[in-house]
């Protein structure tokens, strides 16, 4: 089976009403068909961003800035610019749904979760944590990093990244859990290759962003689910985590 | 969305970053994006008073640069009637025959969509635009966007599935 192209693509441009988009959601579930036809979408949506994102870190020509009056010294990286963004990220996240995580745990294709998400709120925050490699969402700079290299045992209390679980899912990887600080966002990374993929990634409640221990300390019930359909035996305790990272998560 | 302790030139120059990747997306050449970005931002500066604070800043940036590429367009179109033609192969891209043995680079594949589908894709799954806020910049119906939208990316999927295998 597989549903109109119209209604996948406004199903992942998120411009569907509640009812369409939980049938589509229960046809993604159900049919792996529909699934594949969800995934090219989401990955042509990927492949652009990846190819034009780059852009965006670039320097800005002196030229451009001469245009506007401005000094060299542009807001680096855009300070107010960043502020700005913020504030229209609050604006969207109360104008639009909240994704209906639990229904998408159960998805084979979590990566829709974070490709969609990420989108709309770290990548427009310029946080440049997650790139589109291969066709493959993994995490890169601050988040690649902590995953890499932060244990959950000793982190400290100033890090943009928390840790909170580590384990090994189904295929014997290692997966982590994570908490972004800044963008009130949490999800699960597995390690494949050199590279941390990204499970999922949902919002943590934006109330926890200010407090930092209660966000660190309290995965998103999506995030605990997941964790739960996807670990084998039991989290890591500090002694095997530390022993995972000196081994460089192989 | 005012923010009216940040002076206008300030937010326009903040969102310079933007403006270049939506200039990315709609010139063909990556050469053509910046002198693009320029024309945007002396048009916009000459206009600032027109600017209402209920429309979004990049929004409104936005249309500027989407009609400047017009003429842009339009006026190379007279030059390249008025003067010998150009190589015909201009909009194909840069990477031409590597590309299409194997899958075509994304860019390649924008570049050889027409305008109108361009310039929705740039604004919906690149700029993130909602379908409403995407219209309005490109100064069309919705049901005009969500065509062409469909339409480009069908193209798109089409031109970079080539050597890719599934279709």
């Amino acid at each position: 089976m597989k549903l109109p192209d119209e209604t996948v693509m406004a199903y992942v441009d998120d411009e569907l009403d509640a009812e369409s988009r939980a049938r589509v959601e229960a046809a993604v579930t159900a049919d792996p068909e529909i699934r594949a036809q969800l995934k090219t979408q989401i990955e042509l949506r990927a492949r652009l961003r990846a190819s034009f994102d780059p852009v965006l870190s670039e320097p800005v020509p002196e030229r451009l800035l001469q245009t506007l009056g401005q000094k060299s010294t542009v807001p680096p990286a855009g300070i107010t610019d960043l502020a700005t963004l913020r504030a229209t990220k609050q604006e969207r996240l109360q104008a639009r749904r909240r994704w209906s995580l639990p229904q998408f745990a159960a998805l084979a294709a979590s990566l829709i979760i974070g490709v969609l998400i990420g989108q709309r709120t770290l990548n427009s925050a310029r946080q440049n944590v997650l790139e589109s490699r291969e066709g493959q969402l993994v995490a890169s700079a601050l988040l690649d990093e902590a995953l890499t290299r932060q244990l959950a045992s000793n982190q400290p209390d100033a890090a943009p990244v928390h840790i909170g679980l580590t384990y090994r899912d189904g295929s014997g990887a290692f997966c982590r859990t994570f908490t972004l600080i800044q963008d009130s966002a949490a999800g699960i990374a597995c390690r494949s290759g050199d590279a941390w993929r990204v499970e999922m990634l949902t919002r943590a409640t934006p109330a926890d962003s200010g407090a930092y221990r209660a966000a660190a300390s309290e995965l998103p019930e999506a995030v605990r689910r997941a964790v739960e359909t996807s670990i084998s035996g039991e989290p890591l305790d500090a002694e095997a985590e530390r022993a995972a990272q000196s081994s460089r998560w192989r | 969305m005012s923010r009216p302790d940040v002076p206008l030139r300030d937010q326009i120059a903040a969102l310079l970053p933007r403006l270049r990747r939506f200039a990315r997306t709609i010139a063909r050449h990556t050469a053509d994006a910046d002198d693009l970005v320029q024309i945007t931002l002396e048009r916009g500066l000459v206009r600032l008073d027109q600017w209402r604070p209920d429309t979004r800043l990049e929004s409104w940036m936005f249309t500027i640069m989407k009609n400047a590429w017009i003429d842009e367009v339009r006026a190379r179109g007279r030059r390249a009637r008025v003067l010998a033609p150009e190589a015909a192969g201009e909009n194909v891209g840069d990477r031409s025959a590597e590309a299409q043995v194997t899958a075509m680079s994304v860019e390649a594949a924008m570049a050889r969509l027409p305008d109108d589908q361009r310039i929705a894709v740039g604004l919906v799954l690149v700029e993130g635009l909602s379908y409403k806020e995407a219209a309005a910049v490109a100064e069309i119906p919705m049901g005009t966007l969500t065509s062409r939208l469909a339409r480009g990316r069908e193209a798109l999927m089409r031109m970079l599935s080539n050597g890719g295998g599934a279709s």
